[in-house]
């Protein structure tokens, strides 16, 4: 079990907690709890955002704590979608024929190339997620960026990377999942994995014990910027950093360094950007309700502040989570806000200048 | 050679290089600033006496004039130096001037340097004009001007945050010793003469150790308020300053609104203490002060001792006990290699 | 996969309205079907959420069929459409994981077509046999 004996309470962390402006969740009182009276209790309101432990003067590793806590004791109930994606992994890993994710992208690709292109459970967003946008455009776009950037990269299809599975406490589902990965990834031969999705990239980087190189696509891109030559008219964006790209990974110049390299584009921040950024709402399905509803419009609301008409991100889940809320019926309000993944919306302007406010 | 150096011109230099001269050592008091007093120059008044500073300054300075033993040179550090006790040679600079000394024993008092708190960001120190520190509230207190810095009006309302960049891991991990009673002593002095400002700490432990529980008592029965927790930021609303945090007494997490937030922050090691190490081979801890080898106050080298904050933070009473003890050491220390006083 | 003779299980989700009616007139018009169903009643087709069909899949259903009414008569107006749109999603993504799609089917029946009821199932357990067992090589604990 992760330390979290030498928090002494100071309530710093549940000064920073997102969930706490908008509920009763304290990751100090929890500690507490477990400390005093053994409550092994999953906590379920958690983001694992890691706003806390990034402040926390003592470094407790209160995500960990988080993680270990909930894999005694899944509670199906704080799982959205009835876990439908989590049924999903559960087939994936027991249907012995079963295929990896589809990697049915459109693009030139290259079974031999030693960069390998992996765009996540996107295609399973388009088959349970009605909410107006188009997933398995990212993987269209990914590959016609990199192309562009003069890669042509082998498709693996792997399962599901298991970052929900592990973060919902579903232990078993997740180590199956990284055995055949990670099997699958060493026989494949890549020496380097690219993934568009924030979560794949942290899970295949951290939670993983791959001995190639694993990228977000935005820093593979932001190695290449001179190849790109993206051009728009007055385009204003504001990039949100997702949790996994940024405070877990540490990742936050490459995307802005791409998006600032597209000629005609301003980049607004968020007055809470990068290591203070906060989190879209929701993370690996759990507890999406009325609390996370709440943090999605302050968060859509500040991203109108920037005066930006369009919102970038480099998670697939962020994109799914605030463009739910925008299109929500009946709608919430009118967010006059465009919320786009980076490789949709990068890929969207190639050759042509975009008009866009 | 019974002849001792004393480098550093706070409280606990001045302390040792009168006990010494008492003691028949002759004693060569440097100090790089230009004036004598240390870190006590910052201070309005000391606890738990609530002596003026400059006062207990001015009594240190009377003394010393009056001894013909102690030479004093300001404006001056340690350049050179070499040998082993009883027979050290150090070559001092004074403003490009070089003088040689030869001395039995050294003790080292350089005191301590104040932690920046604008390297805690969330703070706002630097970026909004009325988060001041506790050493610019001193200033404040000694200028006679209780103001908002930024439009100078008396503030109705004061928050003292604690351990700033203290008991953090980021920071520095361990505890000054000295910020909470200077934090009660100037919300004491305060209350008493401006009733009427709310005063409030946050804090996380109150620490005041034996006798000094008065102070603390002191501060309630004057209405300070506490608030027990660590704030998450401050930053600027309406123009007034705005902490956000959990009170970890009721669980409830709050904003608060004040018109002067003040950062008590403590002592690191002086930036002299790294060089010295490494000038005369001594050992600091972990933490980056000087480490006492030899109980009470000696060091790795046999005739080189510490004293005052430059081996741990502690406050003005410690420091100048330490400058006491360290003269009857290198006393003890002088006799016992036969070297005759004078 | 060699069909040496195993009874399939199939699973078949029957809205109260049209299917599970037509269900009952095939049964009290004695008309035979292979007892190979269990079916489960709901009160419309549009109830059916997608991790129905896939945790049936899980727990070792050879087969899941749903039966809805035609569209058009849907007792609650608009749910059979919900329902389609649904099933196809689903059989998409059944299709994305290598599943066999065949051990899944949507079908519209009404309270009157008892014998379509019977002639249905009669085909679809034909079919499952000839597929053979469900391929998942775990059933998972309910």
């Amino acid at each position: 079990m992760s330390k979290v004996d030498n928090c002494y309470q100071c309530g710093l962390c549940t000064g920073f907690c997102p969930k706490r402006r908008v509920s009763k969740y304290s990751p100090r009182l929890r500690i507490n709890e477990f400390l005093l009276n053994k409550q092994k209790e999953a906590s379920w309101e958690c983001l694992t955002c890691g706003l806390c432990s990034q402040h926390c003067p003592q470094t407790v590793d209160y995500l960990s704590f988080v993680r270990e806590l909930r894999a005694g004791s899944v509670d199906e109930e704080a799982i959205a979608h009835k876990s439908v994606f989590t049924l999903l992994c559960e087939i994936m890993n027991c249907y012995p024929e079963a295929k990896g994710v589809p990697v049915d992208f459109e693009g030139e690709t290259d079974e031999n190339s030693e960069i390998a292109y992996f765009p996540g459970c996107i295609d399973f967003f388009d088959c349970f997620l009605d909410i107006g946008v188009n997933f398995h455009e990212i993987g269209d776009s990914s590959i016609k960026l990199l192309n562009k950037i003069g890669i042509k990269p082998k498709l693996l299809s792997l399962r599901c990377c298991g970052h929900d599975a592990l973060w919902q406490g579903h232990k078993e589902i997740f180590d199956e999942l990284r055995r055949y990965n990670t099997e699958k990834i060493e026989r494949s031969g890549v020496k380097t994995l690219v993934t568009s999705c924030a979560e794949c990239f942290r899970t295949f980087s951290k939670d993983y014990e791959l001995d190639i190189e694993v990228m977000h696509l935005s820093q593979i891109l932001e190695k290449n910027t001179d190849k790109l030559n993206l051009e728009t008219k007055n385009c204003k964006v504001t990039y949100h950093d997702p949790c996994r790209l940024g405070r877990h990974m540490e990742v936050y110049d490459a995307p802005r360094n791409v998006l600032q390299a597209v000629k005609g584009l301003t980049l607004k921040e968020f007055d809470e950007t990068r290591e203070d950024s906060q989190c879209c709402g929701v993370s690996a399905w759990v507890s999406c309700n009325t609390k996370a509803k709440v943090l999605m419009v302050e968060k859509l609301d500040s991203a109108i502040g920037t005066g930006a008409g369009v919102l970038i991100t480099t998670c697939p889940k962020c994109y799914a989570h605030l463009n739910c809320l925008k299109n929500e019926k009946p709608p919430i309000k009118d967010f006059d806000i465009d919320v786009v993944d980076l490789a949709i919306f990068l890929s969207s302007m190639d050759g042509e200048a975009k008009k866009g406010d | 050679m019974g002849k001792v150096l004393v480098v550093g011109g706070g409280i606990a230099g001045m302390q040792t290089s009168l006990d010494l001269a008492a003691m028949d050592h002759p004693v060569y008091l440097i100090e790089k600033e230009k004036n004598l007093g240390g870190n006590l120059r910052n201070l309005y008044r000391v606890f738990p006496t609530n002596e003026k500073a400059e006062t207990v300054l001015a009594g240190y300075l009377e003394k010393i004039e009056a001894w013909n033993n102690i030479t004093v040179y300001t404006n001056s550090t340690v350049f050179d130096f070499k040998g082993k006790a009883p027979a050290f040679k150090v070559t001092i600079n004074t403003k490009g001037k070089r003088h040689k000394l030869s001395v039995g024993a050294i003790v080292l008092a350089t005191g301590f340097s104040l932690y920046d708190p604008a390297e805690k960001k969330e703070y706002g120190y630097g970026r909004y004009k009325d988060v001041i520190s506790a050493v610019d509230l001193e200033k404040m207190l000694k200028d006679g001007k209780l103001e908002r810095p930024s439009d100078s009006k008396k503030p109705e309302s004061i928050v003292s945050v604690q351990c700033v960049g203290f008991r953090d891991i980021r920071a520095n991990e361990y505890c000054s010793s000295f910020c909470c009673m200077s934090a009660l002593k100037n919300a004491v002095l305060i209350k008493k003469e401006h009733p009427e400002i709310e005063v409030t700490v946050m804090y996380m432990d109150i620490r005041t150790p034996s006798l000094y529980e008065q102070m603390y008592s002191d501060a309630r029965n004057l209405g300070v308020r506490f608030i027990r927790s660590r704030p998450a930021e401050i930053f600027e609303k309406n123009n007034k300053l705005v902490l956000n945090f959990e009170n970890t007494l009721t669980g409830k997490t709050r904003t608060m609104e004040s018109d002067l937030v003040v950062l008590s922050i403590g002592a690191i090691p002086s930036s002299e203490t790294e060089e010295l190490g490494k000038m005369m081979g001594l050992t600091l801890s972990k933490t980056g002060f000087f480490k006492v080898v030899s109980a009470p106050l000696g060091t790795d080298v046999n005739g080189i001792f510490v004293a005052g904050a430059n081996c741990g933070p502690k406050d003005t009473s410690y420091s100048l006990s330490q400058g006491s003890a360290a003269a009857a050491q290198v006393n003890k220390t002088l006799r016992d290699l036969n070297v005759k006083g004078g | 996969m060699p069909e040496n003779g195993f009874e399939p299980r199939i699973v078949v989700f029957a809205c109260n309205w049209c299917a599970y009616a037509g269900a009952d007139l095939a049964g009290v018009s004695r008309i035979q079907y292979p007892p190979t169903t269990r079916i489960i009643r709901v009160m419309c087709s549009s109830r059916i959420d997608p991790t129905f069909i896939l945790k049936a899949f899980l727990h070792g259903a050879d087969g899941v069929l749903v039966a809805g009414c035609h569209l058009g008569d849907c007792h609650y107006i608009e749910g059979n459409y919900n329902t389609e749109k649904r099933m196809k999603k689903t059989t998409q993504a059944l299709k994305h994981l290598g599943f066999e799609t065949e051990r899944f089917r949507l079908e519209w029946i009404s309270a009157s077509e008892g014998a379509k009821f019977a002639k249905v199932i009669a085909g679809f357990t034909d079919q499952i046999r000839e597929l053979g067992p469900n391929p998942m090589g775990k059933v998972t604990e309910v």
